[in-house]
């Protein structure tokens, strides 16, 4: 396939009418990797939809939760009753499940408002440190993966990959807790922690990105590497171009689509689990020390929110960065 | 004194690191070009005939460690001295250089246009629309028709011909004073050859260019080239006017090389004459001429000594076998 | 001869590549990496008789101590905790559950994830559709707070964590061993055996399976460090391991609240935890080196 397209193509005859022809073929393709990934986001959406409710079902009694303690048998099966806890398992999984279509998966019974509204009312903070969080994860990665893949086997690619291994290799959350020791106690530069002023950020800002970063530096300095050992570096160098240049205007643009998928991947992964330590590491106000405290009390609800909306936002940032590297690497397009 | 010749290569010896030791690319090779003229290097892969030409420009492939000792002037300034950033105001500028492979050689993200707009916008002071303007009359020139149109189209639009043509515009882009043509024609179909071939010719003589025409086939050297220079494992064996050479050969090597290009001749069941063992692929100093091990009238002191080549002499071989003895030699071989 | 050091020809790839200068620690690094472990392993196996102190045993005279304290109960390497407990001792007896639960959970993600990949690769169809997609599915998931859903719900218990670690790393293994079976399957030994009319059962145990374990091994070593950082993880967030079991996790989160005073309460465990990690990862590294030369 590949050395038929690469000899067949418009010769000197016609260049002009390729470029139509692939917009066209790249928007088809472009809408069936959308739907796939939408029905992927249906089907997984239900998985965890249905588990949810099947452990909550068998397993959690969330009337003991919050019924006085001295509450007798009777006024418990009352309060079960008043909530509908008694009804057989189709008839509350129908319910729990229009409920769900509305956006309601109850109230949670600590806050004493729905759930849906606690979660909503922190996840903004959490959005904002996984971008800035990202963020930092990227040029952490970028710069060191290219100054590591651009001088292989030198002491700075040595250093640079001990440094990606340590990162991918510690809990996040200690990470998190030896800055707070370096900066906050000892040298009192910044905050120990919550959300007061802009200086608040940087230490969560930091872990995440040096928790992060390893993965994107590891991945960019191996295509890196690769793209350097392609003829055309070779030509453009004797061509008399900058290094610079060179690095610049033909190897970051030839591996930003593969670099930016990976950063993408890992600010996905940031909602999938490793900033919630972060954020109670430094009491962020944001799902992470919500979602633990409402853990502690049995207030599933707020829980469950928290698991359905990011379990969207990291199937919609999942969607993103496909699309955006298909549209990003023109030779990601299928023949 | 003469004004200095355009290019003037004194004992380059390149030598490599590796992990196995120190590997000779080129050993003790001198050679030089005028303005205008067109140079023929043939040898088999391995021979230092790239290595000769990409260490003008200080580019190796990356990973290794290179060595130079020696000279190479052009116009006087030496080449392996400049620091880089001199260098890379030769290199694309002063030294055009086509390397063999067209279809990688471009990156394929960016547009044709893009790639020569960059070169010229290096080097000279033009400004973006005057190098976009140039960059089309350059496509013009190596034959790409509506250049207009190409310079927006990906290098993966075009065929592996197209491509080479697209990299003969960048390598003359800004106008160098020496076109080094690396195995420019080989990847390519004969018919396709053949047009690149008679495109180098022709710019050289438009452009005024001095030409390096390196390659493995001496069909191409007689197409495109005044002088002949045949490379052995790292060292030139012979070096002289093409048809001299071709007609003549004075080392066995050369006369070996010319045994092997196969002859149309009606009626005639020509044999192939191979020649034996095979060429050193990593070449490591050694006494005595580099081609012994495999040269049938190889003595004793062939093993020893290394044959000279004459600096001054018009044809000159490195062989200690006179002339004659190896028009004898070849003449049995061709009456078998 | 004059052989002098060229000039620079290009400055960057040429130059700075010192393939001629081996570190000659390279290549023998690994032992190292093998000693950290056998070390924690063996603290695994016999915490209870090499912890130099009682690791339950408090002390109020002696809370907080840093590390080096000298008391009447003897060193305190790495000092005492806020009940005057001897941390080092801790440590030690702490790795025990850590490695079990990493080590459980790992093999349990290991042998669904390559049950579910065999079944995959070898009978394909529908079997192999439905698994590709419950392993897609999965990694779209927020395990971690679906973690920690699960745990409040179910409660936090050791038999829990490792029931549920095991989502964590086998879609993963599943579409690596899925990969792989579909390769081994074309492979002339594994069509030779069916065409001489083995059996599905024979060609999975006796033809597959052998050849699937190296890599099985390479995904246990390199899946260990990523289970145990997520036990850490989740015991923090104290939807782990709860006390009066002990991990590094756990140890991690007690002494969060002496941050601020006692610093090795919390650094010291975590240390523990990333030189494991590392050793675990950079082993990884050294065994793929091998498998490819």
């Amino acid at each position: 396939m590949t050395s038929t397209q690469q000899a067949a193509p418009a010769p000197a005859a016609a260049p002009g009418p390729a470029p139509r022809t692939r917009r066209s073929r790249t928007r088809s393709s472009l809408g069936r990797l959308v739907l796939s990934r939408l029905r992927d986001a249906v089907i997984v959406q239900f998985l965890v939809v249905v588990t949810i409710f099947v452990i909550g079902f068998y397993v959690g009694d969330p009337v003991t939760a919050f019924a006085p303690p001295d509450a007798t048998e009777e006024q418990l099966a009352q309060l079960r009753h008043s909530l509908g806890l008694d009804q057989p398992f189709w008839v509350q999984f129908a319910r729990y499940l229009e409920n769900l279509i509305q956006l309601d998966v109850g109230t949670s019974v600590w806050q004493q408002r729905p759930a849906m509204d606690a979660v909503w009312e922190v996840i903004g903070n959490t959005v904002l440190l996984a971008v800035l969080g990202a963020i930092a994860a990227a040029i952490f990665g970028v710069v060191g993966g290219v100054l590591a893949g651009t001088r292989p086997g030198s002491l700075t690619d040595r250093v640079i990959n001990l440094i990606a291994v340590v990162s991918l290799s510690v809990a996040s959350f200690w990470i998190g807790l030896l800055l707070i020791i370096i900066f906050a106690v000892r040298l009192d530069l910044v905050p120990t922690s919550g959300l007061y002023e802009w200086r608040s950020l940087i230490l969560p800002v930091a872990t995440l990105g040096f928790i992060h970063g390893g993965r994107i530096c590891q991945v960019t300095r191996s295509v890196v590497l690769d793209e350097m050992s392609k003829p055309y570096v070779l030509v453009a160098r004797s061509r008399g171009l900058p290094w610079r240049r060179l690095v610049a205007r033909h190897i970051l643009r030839n591996v930003a689509a593969t670099v930016l998928t990976t950063a993408g991947w890992e600010f996905a992964r940031m909602f999938g689990g490793s900033i919630y330590p972060i954020e109670v590491v430094f009491a962020w106000p944001g799902l992470g020390p919500l979602m633990t405290t409402a853990a502690h009390r049995h207030d599933f609800a707020i829980v469950e929110a928290a698991v359905l909306i990011t379990g969207a936002l990291v199937i919609l940032v999942n969607l993103v960065v496909d699309v955006a590297s298909h549209l990003l690497d023109r030779r990601l397009r299928p023949q | 004194m003469t004004s200095p010749r355009l290019l003037e290569v004194d004992n380059l010896t390149v030598c490599f690191s590796t992990s196995r030791g120190e590997v000779y690319g080129t050993d003790d090779v001198s050679f030089s070009l005028d303005h205008g003229e067109t140079l023929g290097v043939v040898g088999e892969s391995g021979s230092g005939k790239s290595v000769t030409a990409t260490s003008l420009i200080g580019v190796h492939p990356p990973l290794t460690r290179v060595r130079t000792t020696g000279s190479a002037k052009l116009e006087g300034r030496d080449l392996l001295t400049m620091s880089e950033q001199e260098l890379r105001a030769v290199r694309g500028a002063e030294i055009g250089y086509v390397f063999q492979d067209p279809l990688t050689a471009l990156n394929p993200s960016l547009t044709v246009g893009h790639h020569l707009v960059e070169t010229m916008l290096v080097h000279t002071d033009m400004n973006r629309s005057a190098a976009r303007r140039r960059a089309a009359e350059l496509l013009d020139l190596v034959g790409i028709p509506n250049s207009a149109g190409a310079l927006d189209s990906y290098p993966d639009q075009f065929s592996g011909g197209m491509r080479q043509r697209v990299l003969v515009a960048l390598a003359i882009s800004c106008r160098p004073k020496l076109l080094i043509a690396d195995e420019a024609t080989t990847a390519l179909d004969p018919t396709v050859q053949s047009q690149i071939l008679a495109l180098l010719r022709s710019l050289c003589r438009e452009l005024s260019m001095a030409m390096i025409m390196i390659t493995h086939d001496f069909g191409v050297i007689a197409a495109t080239c005044d002088r002949v220079q045949v490379m052995y494992a790292g060292r030139i064996v012979e070096r002289g006017p093409v048809a001299d050479v071709l007609a003549h050969p004075g080392h066995p090597y050369t006369a070996g090389l010319l045994r092997l290009a196969p002859r149309f001749e009606l009626n005639h069941h020509h044999r192939l004459h191979p020649i034996p063992g095979r060429a050193p692929t990593v070449i490591r100093p050694q006494p005595g001429c580099r081609f012994a091990p495999r040269c049938e009238l190889a003595d004793d002191r062939c093993e020893r000594e290394v044959p000279p080549l004459s600096a001054d002499a018009a044809h000159t071989h490195a062989c200690w076998r006179s002339s004659a003895e190896l028009a004898a030699f070849t003449e049995d071989r061709t009456a078998e | 001869m004059d052989q002098t050091p060229a000039p620079p020809a290009d400055p960057v790839p040429a130059r700075r590549t010192p393939r001629l200068r081996r570190n000659p620690l390279r290549g023998r690094l690994w032992v190292l990496w093998v000693a950290v472990l056998g070390v924690i392993a063996l603290w695994a196996v016999a915490g209870n008789l090499l912890a130099p102190m009682d690791p339950y045993a408090q002390l109020p005279a002696v809370r907080l101590l840093p590390p080096l304290a000298r008391t009447e109960a003897g060193l305190h390497l790495l000092g005492t905790d806020a009940l005057g407990r001897d941390l080092f001792s801790q440590i030690v007896v702490a790795s025990r559950l850590t490695l079990l639960i990493g080590t459980c959970a790992t093999l349990i993600g290991l042998a669904v994830g390559a049950v579910v990949g065999i079944c995959a690769g070898y009978f394909g169809g529908w079997i192999d559709r439905v698994a590709m997609r419950l392993t897609e599915a999965q990694t779209a998931m927020p395990m971690f707070l679906f973690a920690i859903l699960l745990m409040a719900v179910a409660g936090p218990s050791v038999a829990n964590l490792i029931a549920l670690l095991p989502t964590f790393i086998w879609p993963t293994v599943a579409r690596v061993i899925r990969a792989e079976t579909l390769r081994l399957r074309t492979e002339p030994f594994v069509v030779g055996a069916i065409a001489l009319g083995a059996n599905r059962r024979q060609v999975v145990f006796n033809h597959l399976l052998p050849n699937l374990t190296p890599r099985l091994a390479v995904l246990f070593v390199i899946d260990v460090g990523q289970i145990v950082l997520a036990e850490a993880g989740l015991s923090f967030l104290g939807a782990g391991v709860q006390e009066p079991d002990l991990t590094w996790g756990v140890l991690i989160a007690e002494g969060r609240p002496y941050l601020a005073v006692a610093w090795w309460l919390t650094v010291m465990p975590g240390l523990a935890l990333a030189a494991a990690v590392l050793s675990v990862s950079m082993l990884s590294r050294e065994m793929e080196r091998r498998s490819q030369t």
